[in-house]
Formats: C-alpha cells, sequence, structure tokens
C-alpha cells in the first residue's frame, strides 16, 4: 500500500489508553402536542430516544472504529443512560471493564429534545444538560490512577479527552505527565489546557488556544504566535491547532510550523465531535509508526470525513484510506 | 363556616376514602439556563435537581391521607423505574398502594416539567392511553370487589389514561357508597350512576354547551348534568372565581376563591374532590363540603405543583381568614413569595424591627417601606432577640401577636420572624429591591447595605416621627400610674 494509507492497517494492531470525561449524547424524539394548561409552554409528547457515546466515549469509539484495542477509563452513574453508552462501546469492541459505575453520581448526559410531526424533520427544542457541580471536584483519585496503571502494562499510549468535568483529578493529570516521559500521551482539554504541561501532544482548538495563552488568533500570523507559545509553555513534543475551515496548524520543536488545508469537497454538516476524531486518528496513527507531521494529516483527511456526517460521528478505516487516498500530505515547501 | 373548625377537621380522620383512576408520576426538573446551544438556537438547561410527586389520581389519595382520611388507591403503573418511584411515592404520602396494578404492556405516566427560576420552560409527557386490556380489567374489579367494603367515599380521579374503562366505573358505582367523579372529556353520561361529578368551569362548558363564565351559566349547567345523567351533586370549580355547586333538590351555593397568589393550579381539582370526598364521607353537609375544599384549594395553589394540605394549615386559614393568614410564613416561605413575586415582575421591598406595641409612627415606616416598592416583607424580632436589644421587660406583646398585628396592615405583604440580633442573614435570604431603615439607623449603619447595594437594588431611610415610639408610649403609660421610675 502506498502513501499515508500504509499506516491504516497497522492502526489494528495498537493498544490505547482513553481517560476522561465520558458523556452520553441523548437524543428525545417527542411529537408536539398542545399548550400546557398549567403555564403557557409547549407540552411535546415522549416517543422514543436514542443515546450516542460522546465526549471521552465518542474519542473511544472514533480509536476502536479506526481498529485500535482501547481501554476505556471513565466514570458513569449507576444510570440507564450510563449502561447504554458502556453498552455500545463493549459492542464496538472497546474494553469496559475500567470504567468505573458510581452510585453517587449520574452519568454526564446532553439530552437534546427533538420535536415535530412523523415524517417531518424533527427540530431540536431544547436541551438539557446533567453535569457535575463543580463542588464535587476531587483533589485526589486514587481510583482512576490504580485503573490507569492497570491498563498502563497493554497500552502504547494514551489519550486524554478532558472535557472539564472533573474526573481529572490534579493527581491524575500529574500521573499522565509522569506517563508522558514513558509513552506518548496525546491531550484534547477544554479549559484546562494549563495542566497538562509536559505531556506528548496537545490538540487544542483556536478558542482552547486562546484561553490557554491568553492571546486572541484575529489574523493568520496569530495562530503562529499562539502555537509557538504554547509549544514553549507546555513544553511539549508537538501542538496540533486546529482550526476549523482554516485546517490546522502542526507545531513541533524545533521545525517551522506546518498549515494543512481543509480537505474533502463535501459539504460540512456538523463539525460536533470532530475534535475527538482529531485526537483519536492523530494518536492511532502516531502508534502505528506515523511520524508527527504525517498523523497530523491522516487526522485532518479523517475529521473531513466526519464533519460531513450528522451528530458526533466516527470515521472508518475505509472511508480514512478513501480520504488519504484523495488528499495525499502535500510536500513540505 | 359554621361550627367549630378543629372539631370539623376531626371528624375527617380515619374516614376511608377509595380513590379509583390514572396514576400519574408529576416531575420537576429545576435548573438554570446558562446559555444558548452551540448546535442549535436553543436554551441550555442545566440540571440542578429534580422532584417527583404522585401525580393524578394518586394525588387526590395523597390529599385524603394528609387530611387524615384513610386513603387506598387503586390504579395501575407500568414495571419500570418511574412505577417503582411512583408508588414508593404513593407509600410515603401515606396511602396504601396495594390496589396498584402493575401493567407490563404501558409505561408509568409521567409528566416531567421543567423549570427555571421557578417558571416552567417545557413540559415533556410520557404515556399510553390505551383503555386497560381484559385481563388488567378482571385483577383490578377482582380488587375492588375484595376491598371496596366499608367505604366513606368513592373517588373516580379520570385523567383519560385507559384506567376508568366503562367497567371499572359500573362497579364502583356498585360499592354502595357515594362515587364523587373528577371527568376529563365532553361526555359526562360514562359516568353515570356516579353520587356526584366535580367539572372545572372549561369542562362544564365542554360537556354542556353552557357559557360557564357566569354563576346564572353555571347553574344551567350543573341542572342540566343533574336532569340528563341523574348527578345528586355538580360542583364546578371556577378558578379565580372560586366554586359554584347545585344539588338535585335545588340547595346551592357559590363561594368565592380564597387564593391570595395563585402560583401553580396544578392538582387544585385533586385537592377539591380529595377534601369534598372526605367530608361527605364524615356526613358533612355539601355547603360546608364545598367551603373547607375551597379553603384547601386556595392553600394547595400557592404551592409548586400537585401539592396537599395539612389539617393545621387548613385550621389556621379557616380561623384567621386568607387576609391575614397567608400573610404570617418562615424565612423560608418568605423567599419562596419573594421568588415568585419578582417573577411577576414586582419590586420587593424588606424592612425589620421588633414592632412591639404597633403604633402609627410603626404604620407609617411600614406604608414608607412599601411606598419604594410593590410588596413589601416585614422580618420580626423574635421575643429573646427583643429581650437581647431592648431589655428584659420587653417586648410588651409576644411574637405571635406582633406577627398577628402586622399581617393585618394592608401595606404588609409577608410577615416572618428573625432570632439573629441583625438582620444581616435575612436580607442575603430575601435579596430585595429595596432595604427599608428607620432614619436613626444613618448613623449606626444599615446593616446589610453593601449586599443589597451590590446587587443592584437600594437602601431608604424612612423619616420618624417625633414622639411615636414604644418607649415613649411606655413611659406615658407608667407616667400615668405613678410609676415612671420603673422604666428603664
Amino acid at each position: 500500500m502506498s502513501g499515508l494509507g500504509r499506516f491504516v492497517p497497522k492502526m489494528a494492531g495498537v493498544e490505547v489508553g482513553v481517560v476522561g470525561d465520558l458523556i452520553a449524547d441523548v437524543y428525545l424524539f417527542t411529537k408536539p402536542a398542545r399548550l400546557s394548561r398549567e403555564a403557557p409552554v409547549l407540552i411535546v409528547h415522549y416517543e422514543r430516544e436514542d443515546v450516542f457515546p460522546g465526549g471521552a466515549a465518542n474519542t473511544a469509539r472514533n480509536l476502536a472504529e479506526l481498529g485500535a484495542r482501547v481501554h476505556m477509563v471513565a466514570e458513569v452513574g449507576a444510570d440507564a443512560p450510563g449502561a447504554r453508552v458502556v453498552e455500545i462501546l463493549s459492542a464496538a469492541g472497546v474494553d469496559t471493564a475500567p470504567v468505573l459505575v458510581r452510585k453517587d453520581r449520574a452519568t454526564v448526559t446532553k439530552t437534546r429534545i427533538l420535536a415535530g410531526d412523523p415524517h417531518r424533520t424533527k427540530q431540536q427544542l431544547f436541551r438539557i444538560d446533567r453535569e457535575p457541580t463543580r463542588g464535587d471536584a476531587r483533589a485526589r483519585d486514587a481510583e482512576t490512577i490504580a485503573r490507569l496503571e492497570a491498563v498502563d502494562r497493554r497500552v502504547g499510549g494514551f489519550v486524554v479527552s478532558d472535557y472539564d468535568y472533573e474526573l481529572l483529578a490534579p493527581d491524575v493529570c500529574a500521573w499522565l505527565r509522569a506517563a508522558a516521559k514513558r509513552k506518548p500521551v496525546i491531550v484534547d482539554s477544554r479549559h484546562r489546557l494549563r495542566s497538562f504541561a509536559g505531556v506528548t501532544v496537545v490538540t487544542p482548538n483556536e478558542e482552547e488556544a486562546e484561553e490557554a495563552s491568553g492571546l486572541r488568533i484575529e489574523q493568520p500570523r496569530d495562530a503562529d504566535a499562539v502555537g509557538r507559545g504554547l509549544l514553549d509553555g507546555l513544553g511539549t513534543e508537538a501542538v496540533l491547532l486546529t482550526r476549523g475551515k482554516h485546517g490546522m496548524m502542526l507545531f513541533e520543536r524545533g521545525r517551522e510550523p506546518r498549515e494543512f488545508p481543509v480537505v474533502g469537497m463535501g459539504e460540512v454538516v456538523d463539525v460536533s465531535g470532530a475534535g475527538d476524531t482529531v485526537v483519536a486518528a492523530f494518536t492511532a496513527a502516531r502508534l502505528a509508526g506515523a511520524t508527527l507531521e504525517e498523523a497530523a494529516w491522516i487526522s485532518n483527511c479523517a475529521a473531513s470525513v466526519v464533519v460531513m456526517k450528522v451528530g458526533a460521528a466516527t470515521c472508518s478505516r475505509d472511508e480514512l484510506l478513501a480520504a488519504l487516498e484523495r488528499a495525499p500530505l502535500p510536500p513540505r515547501r | 363556616m359554621s361550627g367549630d373548625v378543629s372539631e370539623l377537621l376531626d371528624r375527617l380522620k380515619g374516614r376511608r376514602v377509595l380513590v379509583v383512576g390514572d396514576l400519574i408520576l408529576d416531575r420537576y426538573v429545576s435548573g438554570e439556563v446558562p446559555r444558548i446551544s452551540p448546535e442549535a438556537p436553543v436554551p441550555v438547561f442545566r440540571v440542578r435537581g429534580e422532584e417527583a410527586k404522585a401525580g393524578g389520581a394518586a394525588n387526590v389519595a395523597a390529599n385524603v391521607a394528609s387530611l387524615g382520611g384513610r386513603a387506598l388507591l387503586a390504579g395501575v403503573c407500568g414495571s419500570d423505574a418511574a412505577g417503582a418511584l411512583l408508588r414508593a411515592r404513593i407509600r410515603e404520602a401515606g396511602v396504601a398502594d396495594a390496589g396498584v396494578r402493575v401493567d407490563r404492556s404501558r409505561p408509568t405516566v409521567q409528566k416531567t416539567r421543567m423549570l427555571a427560576r421557578h417558571q416552567q420552560m417545557l413540559r415533556v409527557d410520557q404515556e399510553d392511553v390505551e383503555p386497560l386490556s381484559a385481563s388488567l380489567e378482571t385483577r383490578l374489579l377482582a380488587w375492588l370487589d375484595r376491598n371496596g367494603k366499608g367505604l366513606g367515599a368513592v373517588v373516580l380521579s379520570d385523567y383519560a389514561k385507559g384506567v376508568l374503562t366503562p367497567r371499572v366505573i359500573e362497579r364502583a358505582c356498585a360499592l354502595g357508597a357515594e362515587v364523587w367523579v373528577d371527568p376529563k372529556g365532553r361526555d359526562f353520561v360514562k359516568y353515570r350512576g356516579a353520587h356526584a361529578i366535580t367539572p372545572n368551569a372549561a369542562e362544564a362548558e365542554a360537556a354542556t354547551g353552557c357559557d360557564t363564565k357566569t354563576v346564572e351559566g353555571c347553574r344551567t349547567a350543573a341542572r342540566r348534568l343533574i336532569d340528563h345523567v341523574g348527578f345528586q351533586h355538580v360542583v364546578i370549580t371556577r378558578g379565580a372565581q372560586g366554586i359554584y355547586w347545585l344539588a338535585a333538590d335545588g340547595s346551592e351555593g357559590d363561594v368565592g376563591t380564597r387564593a391570595r397568589a395563585v402560583f401553580d393550579v396544578t392538582g387544585a381539582g385533586d385537592t377539591v374532590i380529595a377534601v369534598l370526598a372526605l367530608a361527605r364521607a364524615a356526613a358533612r353537609p355539601i355547603g360546608e363540603a364545598v367551603e373547607l375544599a375551597n379553603a384547601a384549594a386556595g392553600l394547595v395553589v400557592e404551592k409548586l405543583g400537585a401539592a396537599t394540605v395539612t389539617p393545621a394549615e387548613l385550621a389556621n386559614a379557616l380561623a384567621h381568614g386568607f387576609t391575614t393568614a397567608g400573610k404570617v410564613t418562615t424565612l423560608e416561605g418568605a423567599v419562596a413569595l419573594v421568588r415568585r413575586w419578582r417573577a411577576e415582575g414586582r419590586r420587593v421591598a424588606l424592612t425589620n424591627g421588633c414592632f412591639d406595641l404597633l403604633h402609627p409612627g410603626h404604620v407609617q415606616s411600614l406604608e414608607f417601606a412599601r411606598s419604594h416598592g410593590d410588596v413589601l416583607v416585614v422580618a420580626v424580632n423574635d421575643d429573646a432577640s427583643v429581650r437581647r436589644a431592648k431589655g428584659r421587660d420587653r417586648p410588651v406583646l409576644a411574637l405571635e401577636q406582633r406577627l398577628r398585628l402586622l399581617a393585618s396592615l394592608a401595606c404588609v405583604d409577608a410577615v416572618f420572624p428573625f432570632r439573629e440580633d441583625t438582620p444581616e442573614k435575612v436580607v442575603r435570604a430575601v435579596a430585595p429591591d429595596v432595604l427599608a431603615k428607620s432614619e436613626d439607623w444613618k448613623e449606626k449603619g444599615v446593616v446589610g447595605r453593601e449586599f443589597v447595594e451590590g446587587h443592584g437594588g437600594s437602601v431608604v431611610l424612612a423619616p420618624m416621627v417625633a414622639g411615636e415610639s414604644t418607649s415613649t408610649i411606655l413611659q406615658r403609660i407608667r407616667a400615668s400610674r405613678g410609676d415612671a421610675g420603673a422604666a428603664s
């Protein structure tokens, strides 16, 4: 197999630990019924619901879809949405034994209420988030560390999928930073990038990079300054800055930054979860032997596949192969 | 109301009332709306808390139990988590749930409201309104036959979810006790054989075609129902206009609503029929039963969601009348009232003091405070804190008396006691738009000023009235008795 496609079969052999905030993405399908007599609000009638893995669970599913053997270190509540996500992950081949079921807390869920008559496109009406409160954050978390240590023996690297919900206590972050001295630790973190100085690679989007660097990205050269600043400030091997319609930029130690344009010509329909796909494909490619630059391009192509699908979606190996075939890595200028 | 209230309430105790109907789990999910969703132009509702209550027929039974009646409940729920929760709530309410059959073929009926700042944003209903299966109906009928003995009254609580089939209605009417029906839909003929029916005005209008906005219209509608279906009593609940009732013998009544602030009418009909059935089980005349039901409904609409009232609340409301009784509350009660008032766009003024021996100076400062807001909340020092502040011979009037006097003033909307030496905690909890104090506090410093001003509120100082104070009144009294030296 020629080109970067050669790494795709090798992804099947890699073992990855995914640690982070597991989210249940719930879609509640309803039918509008009438106005309430209690208050001037709409009453909708429940028809059915679908549950999808979100957050760290979506990252895990993306990795599994690419063939990686994933060990999921996360928490769910003892409830139906949590059980359903675990079930979906297990069916996708993810090792969910290290998922801790906690009785004292609900699974983080984002419930979209969709309403519409049968045979019409349902429209989103409302979103209900169940999240832990900030007060629940822990300073220490020996349980998660014990699970990471158990997984550590088997995996070639870790992906951290941090949605800032608190699974990642300060001592867990410290453990991951230490692990980065031994094996790749790739971090996708919302709001807490600065807790991950010294990991191998971080993959922020522009907003996260701005927040972590304190700088604003208004012009192309701003992105350059922000990326370089993060690379120096965090001391990582690389920073992969995802920039939406502007593509992505890779900042590597000792090399000039590289810009990658958006690939694919399909219509972008939904960018939710694209970041999960990027970190998953990047990690799988790295563990399969790709260079940083090659892995970045592979993740760029994988992202181009999922943004054309609705909902937090995944990119299959065949889809990735086809995308890489259509868009080979452009040579460095 | 004639007769002794507590004696009347005592008579309700232990009366057996069977409630048959549709069981509902009423859920209230409260939260906040911090932002718009990034995915679609819709609010993101972040859940902060969740409450589940027994609703529908289960709420009727809970109302019976709460007033001391012995409530038996028959109906169906699904074999799901919601059903287990509903049964737990039913038992917690002191209602016997042995007549609740589990139907594996349907989900438990649930109504889930999302509330932000006590305002509903959306309701999601989950239900299956098919009539009962034949086998389930048979099981329910068998239970009724075995357990429907020695009843004071029967309530059929119809929410059109399938339990009240023709056979169930027929069997309930054959149990021998007065059957009271809270109907659904426009066909009341299906309830033939029942003793009485309690539609709301809209239901009565839909069923009879009479305009029920006037008492005359209600009378015509009720007469038609009596003549055509054979009810002995028709009780029409009219929301803000109170309750109208007509008996087959032509006697009638029309009682005005007693609610001070209608917060949530959910379940008011449940309370009305529960009280009516319980009072009838205690052999009370219809007029008295309606008055009691009306008073209970007035209390229940001031609470969130399907709620119940206790005999103590009802006795208090009936004894003092609603103009004052509902005003005396606690700090928590006041905070709830304030939240509601604020949601209605009203500016809330707060003041505090001892208000011992109420005098015109007090009234003037209270009226001044009220003039700076739309509603006035008054925090009153309890007896111990008055003693600490004013001396061992004070207060002259005990806390209860002081609260009662303040509550009778038109300018006061809520009054409650506090025990601390300063009102700091009260100010923080109420978070008023206006904090009113008398001018003499200007120099001593108004406790809570920073908090109120920091929250966009303001502090106003009421002018003092020369010579008007409890201390000077006490001095005059003592001087007139020639023992001025004893006053401190």
